[in-house]
């Protein structure tokens, strides 16, 4: 499984990367905002899962939504806001826009983990041969 | 722990609770009330604004020695491994962010979050004080300031050095 991590900070990127791979996903790339996150879903194969923080320079979480939703192409990317902004409204307004999922920072690898069983993309746990 | 009442409609003891868990879930420390006085000479500032129908900033203000406490914290950097000054002003520029943002949504009417800026070094900023948390885990100490800008700020016996 692959997963895009948007994020402006260098330091929530690396730790949802890191719990992603630890939950077993195979490869985990990262975006430090919506346009280079666009840039990364236009020229590689799509990733199952996009973690979108909201307030971002360049382009916020928010557009970025829009932006994937637009096209058809990606409509099989899974959306899940990561985000401070955990006000009714934002979380309406982002589910409204097509994120399936909404995570508040800050969050456990574990709250984390329940979302992405939620979404039905948890790994499935790998096989150690002996 | 320090509160000026009928600023905002904020109370120490919420600001309190999400510090408190900000260390609990992101930094996996943990967090004891305590409002510590600490020389500012050196200290590290991050801040992140709050604009809309309330205006302000929220501030974490720590030395640098407990910065660097924060980003291994965080990032799972092991002491034998060196913290770059770009890890530290990022991780505490995530600090204030998460705490900023749960502050906001504390705050009646619409705001909206700003981007965090750190600052290496203490520079005062004209505002009024809502309330300051202090934290404190083993050999650390930092400390949490919700301030009000007001729009029409100008200096009076209510204004202190937001830090």
């Amino acid at each position: 499984m692959r997963a895009l991590v948007i994020d402006d900070s260098r330091a929530m990127r690396r730790i949802v990367s890191r719990i992603l791979v630890d939950l077993g996903y195979d490869e985990v790339l990262e975006a430090e905002h919506g346009q280079a996150a666009l840039d990364v879903l236009a020229t590689g194969p799509l990733p199952e899962l996009a973690c979108v923080d909201w307030n971002m320079p360049v382009m916020d979480g928010l557009t970025f939504v829009n932006r994937v939703r637009a096209e058809p192409a990606w409509r099989s990317l899974t959306l899940m806001m990561v985000t401070t902004e955990s006000e009714h409204g934002q979380i309406v307004r982002a589910l409204a826009a097509g994120a399936h999922e909404y995570l508040i920072k800050p969050f456990t690898a574990d709250a984390l983990r329940d979302k992405l069983l939620l979404l039905g993309l948890l790994p499935e746990p790998k096989e150690v041969s002996a | 722990m320090t509160t000026t009442t009928g600023v905002a409609p904020i109370r120490a003891d919420e600001v309190w609770e999400l510090v408190a868990e900000v260390w609990e879930s992101l930094l996996q420390l943990p967090a004891i009330r305590a409002d510590h006085a600490f020389g500012l000479q050196g200290a590290m500032t991050a801040s992140v604004t709050i604009d809309g129908d309330w205006t302000g900033l929220v501030t974490v203000t720590m030395p640098p020695t407990t910065a660097v406490a924060v980003t291994r914290a965080m990032l799972q950097i092991p002491e034998t491994d060196d913290v770059s000054d770009a890890d530290v002003a990022d991780a505490v520029g995530e600090v204030v962010n998460v705490i900023g943002g749960n502050v906001k949504a504390l705050l009646q009417g619409s705001t909206s979050l700003g981007l965090p800026r750190v600052e290496l070094e203490w520079a005062p900023v004209h505002a009024q004080l809502v309330c300051r948390a202090g934290v404190e885990w083993p050999g650390h100490a930092a400390r949490i300031g919700v301030w009000h800008l007001p729009s029409t700020a100008t200096s009076n016996d209510s204004m202190g050095e937001a830090r």
